[in-house]
């Protein structure tokens, strides 16, 4: 009976082990992928069966483009990345430029891609030209890489402003999360500024406050890099905390909203408040005792979802989510006319009330 | 003795089971929400109408509004159009609204069923290339993607930004324009839709409105015209405050593709209405015939 237990730890730990080496060699390849020997045919009406991983193919896919050979029976090598040409890819799988055959001339990529699974798609060619179509996506064509578009590996972190911890000026605090979202640990750029409007990016010399780091984030919700950001904000008012991290020319923007107030003694607390200060005011007896205007009633935007005091796209995404579900709704106000049902009838009042702030 | 080793190797068995399941979990990446664009169009010279498609990726979460804008380099692009036909945003609150002066393109759209995928198709951009150089389309700060979770969860997705290179015009290359084989070639007009009569507390002071949606695969739609009492269409937008609030008329909306295809659709609110209040009175006799029985069973038990 041991024995058996232990003949079952050892089977595991080798499995575990191979796991390991299973995640490393994903890793390793997915961004200078081959082509699967199982999974290597694509299909030219002119050609017929076009081999992506022949034994002198040597097809490689990296971030920029494709190397290596196609063979067809009929018409020999298809030259991949050849001088003044090359098929080009951008990182998203997306491919494009030229490759050359000989009896062939010049095919174009241009609306071919690799998908997030690793499966090419499309077609090139046209069925005039002496290639004929040249198709990925036929019923028996297959052709299949561990290459992996980049936003699918490595891409800026998710970036999110939790709170605003500190509102008080001169010196405001956010506290901020980002986390890699990609499989393979990663340098950031970061930068974080204080601005005047939503619109007004940070950088560009009308920052009320900017600065910028770097840090290096592993993969993983559990390795989010965790911290609080300063920043110098002269003046009471209304700002936007901004939070940009970038990979090449991608970008990942974050933004709160808060009301810099003067120092109180209070904290800020997640950007509300509004620090006015009531004046006080002291009647003279001899003025005659004014008629109080009627009190207005205080504006129910019924559409405001999520009680955070306006309409917005956060109420669209809400009441999309229960569209067509009949009641009862986890959320019993998306069902604004109570009809049972959330459809256009509620999607028109939510237009109406669009914007409008409670 | 024997139970103990017995223990021992067992609390190794889970541990390893704990680390493959671990390691398992860890492999399966998650992939962040971005947005792209993406043109296939090559060789762009002044003069030419080319297309560029803004995308949406989202491998392991639903998503369903997309808020932001675009902009772009106004001196050196025009939009002539924005497609969302083959969109896969149905509902907008704000339909992509651009503005040439100030090189902005802004939009809010959402989808009833959440989407999950890679390349996903928001719209289609079409650009007139009015001079050479290095032309630059990037996204507004900040741009607002939410999960299709009932919460309104916002993501924060990645950007990539493109430029576009503007050559000048030559002879040796005949111009480009995308527009004739997008729009012109529609002759399909857009689908059946309904209208839905309503009144609310909530909307318009608690009258009459109605709302619609129309879908054009082909160019897609490009507005709406109501016409309240058979006679002259005004161009609308929904929901629609009626005129008559007194339900007599019969009420056409006319939903016009951007090739000029037209498809109508009738409500007859005077019916509507009718039938509303037939049932209602309907509801009130069975209702009375009921407490009668009721009330004569109950005598005849006493």
């Amino acid at each position: 009976m041991e024995t058996k237990i232990k003949k079952i730890l050892v089977l595991t730990t080798i499995l575990a082990l191979l796991s390991l080496f299973f995640v490393h060699f994903t890793l390793a390849s997915d961004s200078n992928g081959t082509i699967d020997p199982s999974h290597e045919y694509a299909w030219g009406d002119n050609l017929g069966w076009i081999n992506f991983a022949c034994s002198n193919c040597n097809v490689h896919i990296t971030d920029t483009g494709l190397t290596g050979y196609a063979w067809s029976r009929q018409y020999g090598w298809i030259n991949l990345s050849p001088s003044g040409g090359g098929v080009t890819n951008n990182c998203l799988g997306q491919l494009n430029g030229y490759a050359w055959s000989s009896a062939l001339g010049w095919l174009n990529f241009s609306g071919t891609s690799i998908d997030f699974n690793g499966k090419f798609t499309g077609q090139l060619g046209s069925a005039s030209s002496k290639s004929g179509k040249i198709n990925f996506d036929c019923s028996n064509c297959n052709v299949q890489t561990d290459w992996r578009q980049c936003s699918l590996r490595s891409s800026p972190p998710q970036v999110r402003i939790t709170s605003i911890s500190d509102n008080s000026i001169p010196s405001i605090s956010a506290n901020i999360i980002m986390t890699n979202e990609g499989s393979v640990g990663t340098e950031y750029q970061y930068e974080w500024c204080v601005v005047t409007s939503e619109d007004n990016a940070c950088g560009g010399g009308d920052d009320v406050f900017y600065a910028q780091a770097a840090k290096f984030i592993d993969p993983g919700i559990n390795k989010s890099y965790v911290t609080s950001l300063e920043a110098t904000v002269p003046n009471e008012g209304t700002y936007w905390f901004k939070l940009v991290a970038h990979y090449g020319d991608l970008r990942s923007i974050a933004s709160q909203v808060f009301i810099a107030t003067a120092n109180q003694g209070g904290g800020g607390g997640g950007g509300g408040g509004t620090g006015t200060i009531t004046p006080t005011i002291t009647p003279t007896p001899t003025e005659k005792p004014k008629v109080e205007p009627p009190v207005e009633e205080p504006i129910t935007n019924v559409a405001d979802f999520n009680k955070d005091g306006v309409v917005d796209s956060t109420d669209f995404s809400i009441l999309l989510y229960f569209w067509n579900k009949k009641a009862p709704f986890s959320n019993p106000a998306v069902d604004i006319n109570k009809d049972g049902v959330v459809d256009f009838v509620d999607f028109s009042i939510l237009l109406y009330q669009w914007g409008k702030h409670s | 003795m024997v139970i103990m080793l017995n223990k021992k190797i067992k609390s190794v068995l889970i541990l390893t089971a704990s680390i493959v399941i671990f390691l398992s979990i860890a492999a399966v990446a998650k992939a962040a929400t971005g947005v792209y664009f993406n043109s296939t169009t090559e060789n762009i010279q002044v003069g030419d109408n080319f297309a560029v498609d803004f995308k949406i990726s989202s491998p392991d979460e639903s998503i369903n509004v997309i808020d932001g804008s675009i902009l772009y380099d106004k001196d050196k692009l025009e939009i002539k159009d924005v497609i969302t036909s083959q969109s896969l945003f149905s509902l907008w609150q704000k339909t992509p609204t651009f503005d040439n002066n100030q090189g902005r393109l802004s939009f809010v759209g959402g989808t009833t069923t959440g989407f999950e995928g890679a390349e996903g198709q928001v719209f289609k951009i079409i650009f007139l290339a009015k001079k050479s150089g290095q032309a630059k389309v990037d996204f507004q700060d900040v741009l607002k993607v939410y999960l299709n979770d009932g919460q309104g969860s916002k993501q924060n997705p990645w950007l990539k930004p493109m430029t576009i290179a503007i050559s000048e015009k030559s002879d040796a290359l005949p111009a480009k324009d995308i527009w004739p084989s997008l729009v012109a070639g529609d002759k399909i007009s857009p689908e059946p839709f309904t209208i839905i009569l309503s009144k609310d507390p909530n909307i318009f002071a608690n009258k009459y409105f109605i709302s619609f949606s129309a879908v054009d695969k082909e160019s897609g739609i490009d507005h709406y015209e109501v016409s309240e009492d058979g006679g002259k269409y005004l161009e609308a937008t929904s929901p629609y405050l009626l005129k008559d609030q007194n339900l007599k008329n019969t009420i056409t909306v006319k939903a016009v593709d951007k090739a000029g295809n037209e498809r109508i659709s009738t409500i007859n609110s005077k019916a509507n209405n009718f039938s509303n209040n037939w049932l209602l009175v309907l509801s009130i006799i069975l209702l009375a015939i009921a407490v009668i029985v009721i009330i004569k069973y109950r005598k005849k038990a006493v």
